[in-house]
């Protein structure tokens, strides 16, 4: 049930990431996909965050070109990262996923600059994550409060007090 | 916490390195048969729920919109109202000009122009990453639309081409993603400077020009800033004419022997809704 209910919000996190403009929200608008890939690897563990952040990669690689792509990739290793997260931290504190989100925000762009022969050699790394990535991370951070306190209220894992 | 074996770190190796094979056999374009037609499935499995939820946004969007704004939208309509009264009148005039020209052209034996075939788009997708400057619209095969046709918008400005066609959508590069190049020419009589108008990285409304001849004395480097860029049409990828954007910086590029220049879009990619994709020219 609650697998059916994540490949669920995957699909309207996908479908909602298509059609809102860029220009949804002041900054940009918000990686939906990433934001859902570190919360399900921060609440359920690396296992879950690698085939949640494995689905979503194939799902925006689907939309960008063919899958199976960077982002198939770039999603599955924060998936990870973000599950070697959970059992560390406390989970009612909201701030702290946040930024995680902030955290994963830098870590995927930077994969996908490295892993993408046109932008590893036309984009100034510096100047982009001044310019591109930091705006992006505060809006994901932003909105990754709102989803994961949504997350926390709606489906609490066990032991989920203590972390 | 999932526990971190021997066992679980080899399968999480071999994922890695499966999808990275992958990954790298994507990104190089091989096309595998079989990976093309899942691809393909699932992609016009997904276009019609993006299509339909891009009207209920739009609707929504608009009614707030018009909510929020009443006053504005009164007055506005009033306006247009005048505007389109106006634009009545001119279109008689412009019908009579018209007439008047093809006369001229029939007397004088000239080639008549041909209009280009296009067909109307609305836009129902935007690109999931910060990196690419793409729109979904949607019109795919069912409509004629194939790939690398070029689009336009409802003033004649480039947009961009097809890059990627569904049973009812297709994915549009926009001229302003990084991995865009068009031939492009001054549209100065006077001048013939071409050269290639690239979309740089991070840059909604500015593209770059380069390849410019570095001779500024000759036409081939005549380019200054405020001259307007058309499609060279030099290739047959795309028709001469379409107006892409103005200069307005030029310098010397590659150590001085060529010239690069600055090229502000005509027009917003960011918020555009409708287009018109050419399919034939």
């Amino acid at each position: 049930m609650r697998k059916a209910i994540y490949i669920l919000v995957l699909i309207v996190f996908l479908v909602l990431q298509v059609i809102l403009p860029p220009s949804f929200l002041f900054f940009g608008k918000p990686d939906l996909l990433l934001i859902l890939t570190v919360i399900t690897g921060l609440l359920w563990g690396t296992k879950a965050g690698a085939g949640l952040g494995l689905a979503a990669g194939l799902m925006q690689d689907l939309f960008m070109g063919g899958i199976p792509g960077i982002y198939t990739l770039t999603k599955l290793i924060n998936g990870v990262l973000a599950g070697l997260v959970e059992g560390n931290i406390f989970k009612e504190r909201v701030l702290l996923p946040a930024l995680l989100v902030f955290i994963s925000t830098f870590i995927h762009e930077i994969l996908v600059i490295i892993l993408s022969e046109n932008l590893i050699f036309n984009v100034n790394i510096l100047l982009a994550s001044r310019d591109l990535i930091l705006p992006l991370a505060l809006v994901n951070g932003l909105v990754g409060i709102i989803i994961y306190y949504l997350f926390i209220k709606l489906d609490r894992p066990e032991g989920s007090y203590y972390g | 916490m999932w526990p971190f074996n021997k066992t679980t770190v080899f399968i999480s190796l071999l994922v890695v390195l499966l999808v990275a094979g992958l990954g790298i056999i994507s990104v190089s374009e091989m096309d595998i048969p079989y990976l093309g037609w899942v691809e393909k499935g699932l992609y016009n499995l997904f276009s019609p729920v993006i299509k339909y939820s891009t009207v209920f946004y739009n609707s929504l969007r608009d009614y707030w919109i018009g909510v929020v704004n009443i006053d504005q939208v009164l007055s506005e309509n009033e306006s247009l109202r005048q505007r389109i009264a106006e634009l009545e009148s001119e279109k008689l005039i412009h019908s009579y000009q018209a007439a008047e020209n093809e006369r001229l052209r029939d007397l004088l034996a000239f080639k008549k122009l041909v209009p280009f075939k296009t067909i109307g788009a609305r836009v129902i997708g935007y690109s999931t990453s910060p990196w690419q400057n793409k729109i979904i619209i949607n019109r795919g095969k069912g409509d004629g639309i194939s790939e690398k046709m070029p689009v336009i918008s409802y003033n004649g400005c480039l947009i961009g081409r097809v890059d990627y066609v569904g049973a009812g959508s297709a994915q549009i590069t926009l001229v302003n993603n990084h991995d865009f190049v068009v031939g492009g020419i001054v549209q100065r009589v006077d001048s013939r400077a071409i050269g290639l108008v690239k979309g740089v990285v991070d840059q909604y409304h500015i593209n770059i020009m380069d390849s410019i001849s570095w001779n500024t004395e000759s036409r081939e480097g005549d380019i200054v800033s405020g001259d307007i860029i058309v499609t060279s049409g030099l290739s047959d990828s795309y028709p001469r004419g379409l107006p892409i954007g103005k200069v307005i910086s030029v310098q010397k590029d590659n150590y001085g022997i060529s010239q690069i220049a600055e090229i502000e879009l005509f027009k917003g990619l960011k918020t555009i809704e409708e287009v018109l994709v050419i399919t034939e020219f």
